[in-house]
Parts: structure tokens; sequence; C-alpha cells
């Protein structure tokens, strides 16, 4: 990896996870935490580990998108609105921007057969020498379906 | 130019730091307190991934995976634990909760 490149999403990465601590409202520590996560997948695709980049990417994406929808659902859409500082359209615009030139790049950046084989890799030791781990985190996270089904179904049973 | 291991931990620390302080700073806040574990997991997983990847041993990738799995089994257990408390108490407010207490 060349060093410029991994200076460059490591300082996004270190400013990014101070601000998502250090902001107050609920929505811009969470874009600021995207952005984290972003400039991570940008050192591990640098790092010839683009399957566990976009693994975490898509993964991040998807559990940040819930929990913005949770923020939204549980505090109110306008409660949610008037707490946030002004300039945030500015802001968020911003980090839009650098998100999507993030991705490009975790997406374009060259290499080929290499990662190929750094996914073959991956895999030959996850099932040949760590085979009970990919059975246990099935296992895991089957649990935790049927624990949160089981959980919200008797809940929503107790109401009148 | 290859990256030295030592800036890699360093940068780790930093985002592990940051996800303890921030754990620390809005213990109040249940919401803000997950998104600081996050960080802390993201921490973990940097390390493990580019120290396996720094040194050529796909291990550290393996169980990379395994971090992102568990992040994600996390995020979802405490976002159904804090909306079934949100129903019945209509706060998130970590300092208020007694209803567990021994």
């Amino acid at each position: 990896m060349l060093s410029s490149e991994f200076i460059v999403f490591s300082a996004l990465l270190v400013v990014f996870a101070l601000m998502s601590v250090r902001v107050k409202s609920v929505v811009p520590a969470v874009f600021c935490h995207f952005q984290t996560v972003l400039a991570v997948a940008g050192v591990l695709s640098g790092f010839n580990a683009r399957f566990l980049g976009f693994s975490l990417l898509i993964m991040s994406a998807s559990s940040l998108l819930v929990f913005l929808m949770f923020a939204l659902i549980v505090f109110g859409f306008y409660d949610v609105r008037s707490s946030l500082p002004p300039k945030t359209a500015r802001l968020f615009g911003a980090m839009l921007l650098m998100g999507t030139v993030e991705t490009g790049w975790v997406f374009l950046s060259n290499g080929g057969a290499e990662k190929a084989r750094s996914v073959s890799r991956v895999g030959n030791v996850l099932y040949r020498d760590y085979g009970f781990c990919p059975v246990m985190f099935g296992v895991l996270l089957l649990a935790c379906m049927v624990g949160i089904a089981s959980l919200l179904t008797k809940e929503e049973g107790r109401k009148p | 130019m290859s990256v030295d291991i030592d800036i890699v931990l360093a940068v780790s620390a930093v985002l592990f730091f940051s996800g303890l302080w921030g754990a620390v700073r809005h213990c109040g806040d249940m919401m803000r307190l997950i998104l600081s574990l996050q960080l802390v997991f993201l921490g973990a997983l940097f390390n493990f991934a580019a120290g396996g990847a720094l040194s050529g041993d796909a291990g550290g990738l393996a169980f990379s995976l395994m971090i992102v799995a568990l992040t994600g089994v996390q995020i979802t257990v405490c976002l159904t634990l804090f909306l079934l408390y949100f129903r019945r108490h209509r706060h998130l407010n970590s300092e208020k909760i007694d209803s567990m207490k021994g």
C-alpha cells in the first residue's frame, strides 16, 4: 500500500472518530461514524483486503441506516431536526461528497489477481484452520434472530 | 514505501481509545454509548486486519470477519432491547434505568 494513501485515510479515520464522539446530536454522530467506517474500508482496500472492506462497509451501512431510522422514530423527526446545529445541511453535503469519493476510491482502486488470492486465502484459513468459528457465529446469528423475534412477539402479545 | 506496523498500531489505538472516551462521555445516552462501542469494535477490527495483512497471515483477516459479524449481532440486539425499553418507559436515559437492579 502506498504510504500517502494510508496517511490520507488514517487522518480521515482519526478525525471522524474523534468528531463522532465530540458532536452533541446523535444524527451527525452517525454520519461521522459512517465516514470513519469508510476510511477504515479504504485502508483495508489498500492492504489488499478488499473483501473485508466491503463486508465492513455493507454491514455498517445497513446497521447505521437502521440506527438512524431508530433515532428518528424514537425521538421524532422534528425533535431531532430542532436539535441539529446550524449549517448542518452544508456539513452533510460535504460528508456525502467525501463519502462518494471514498467509496469510489475503494471500488476503483487497482489490483486484481492478488486480491482474488487474498479472498481465497482467507476462505482457506477460515474453513480449514478455524472451521469451528463460522459454525459458532452462525449459531449466534440464528439465536439472535430467534431471540429478537420472540421478544418482539411477546411484547406485541401483551398489548390490549 | 511500505507502512510501518507501529503507525498502524497507533491508529488502531486512537480508534479504540476514542471509543472508550465516547463510552465514558456519553454514558447517560444509550444510543451514543452503542456508537462509541462500535468504535471500540472498529479499533479491534482494524488492528486484526491491518496486522494480518502486513504480516501476511490470513488468520487476522479471518478473525476480522468474525468481528464484523459480532458487531452486526451487537447492534441488532441492542436496538431491539432499546425499542422494548422505550415502549415501556418512554426514555433511553441509562442513568434513570433502575428496573434491572438486584
